[in-house]
């Protein structure tokens, strides 16, 4: 009989098998079983896997990545609130606006004094410098 | 192009989540698996692919793996350890992974290679016969006898299996 089941761990493996042999163990009702059993437990195998190893390298990450984010804002939102408590809020007063009027000269302004200077009383014309 | 190095590439992204399962249940637990799995490439890297086919190639990686898994197994003198498996394992599936992982420590230990080189590894008979230095008739006989002492053991978790 071991034959036979081994006949049929093989064909569920994909192995190469005579066709009859397999229809022949698959006639008893124990090469029937086994086939169901072998299924069974290949699942019960692949469903307690455990996780892929790509997976657990990103994950822990993904988590790290994710609780440093949390940790800035929480570090800020604390440290808002702490200066919130220190020195009590108050709104800055609202501050005057005083239109400012920007006039622009077209033309330069007109003299108001004029100051003549006369040769031999203001200056003096000499010759060699001194 | 190093050809090695391209060589190397292509079997990490093909090999590696199967050594890293197969490590997995071999030395029974994730972290150990992960630090051997990145040795077995070090190791392939190092060593140079051997000139065969996908199957011979697949084959060599596992044999350098399932030795590294021994050695570990051995210099720690542990045994497939239960609890850190099963910490992975999600909530329904807990009791079926003790069962299962106290059924594969009952194995012997070269059947217990063939079967994970099989289901976790996905490896077919020539390759494992390689991997493990057998005949392919003996890993189809030492495949049988692991798959029948599992399924006694197993009996009442196989009919819950979800």
């Amino acid at each position: 009989m071991d034959t036979h089941l081994e006949t049929l761990a093989a064909w569920v493996d994909a192995e190469p098998v005579q066709h009859g042999d397999v229809m022949r163990a698959l006639e008893t009702a124990e090469g029937r079983a086994y086939v169901v059993d072998l299924m069974a437990l290949r699942r019960l195998v692949g469903a307690t896997m455990p996780q892929d190893e790509a997976q657990t390298v990103v994950r822990p990450r993904r988590w790290r990545v994710a609780a440093a984010a949390a940790a800035a804002v929480a570090f800020m939102a604390g440290g808002f609130a702490a200066g919130r408590l220190v020195t009590p809020f108050a709104p800055a007063p609202a501050a005057e606006v005083t239109p400012v009027v920007v006039t622009v000269p077209t033309s330069a302004p007109q003299p108001t004094r004029v100051i003549r200077l006369e040769e031999g009383v203001d200056w003096r014309e000499t010759i060699g410098g001194n | 192009m190093n050809p090695t190095v391209t060589k190397t590439d292509r079997l990490f992204s093909e090999h590696r989540q199967g050594v890293f399962r197969y490590l997995c249940r071999l030395v029974g637990q994730s972290e150990p698996a992960r630090d051997l799995t990145q040795e077995v490439f070090l190791r392939v890297t190092r060593a140079g692919v051997p000139d065969t086919d996908a199957g011979g190639e697949r084959a060599w990686v596992f044999s350098v793996a399932r030795n590294l898994g021994l050695n570990f197994l051995r210099d720690g003198a542990r045994r497939p350890a239960t609890a850190p498996m099963v910490e992975r394992a999600a909530a329904p599936t807990q009791e079926l992974a003790v069962a299962l992982n106290q059924a594969l420590e009952a194995l012997a230990d070269l059947d217990r290679d063939v079967f994970l080189m099989r289901e976790v590894g996905g490896l077919n008979y020539d390759e494992i016969a390689v991997a493990c230095d057998l005949t392919p008739a003996a890993v189809r006989s030492r495949l049988h006898r692991a798959r029948q002492e599992l399924r006694a053991t197993l009996a009442p978790a196989l009919r819950r299996t979800p």
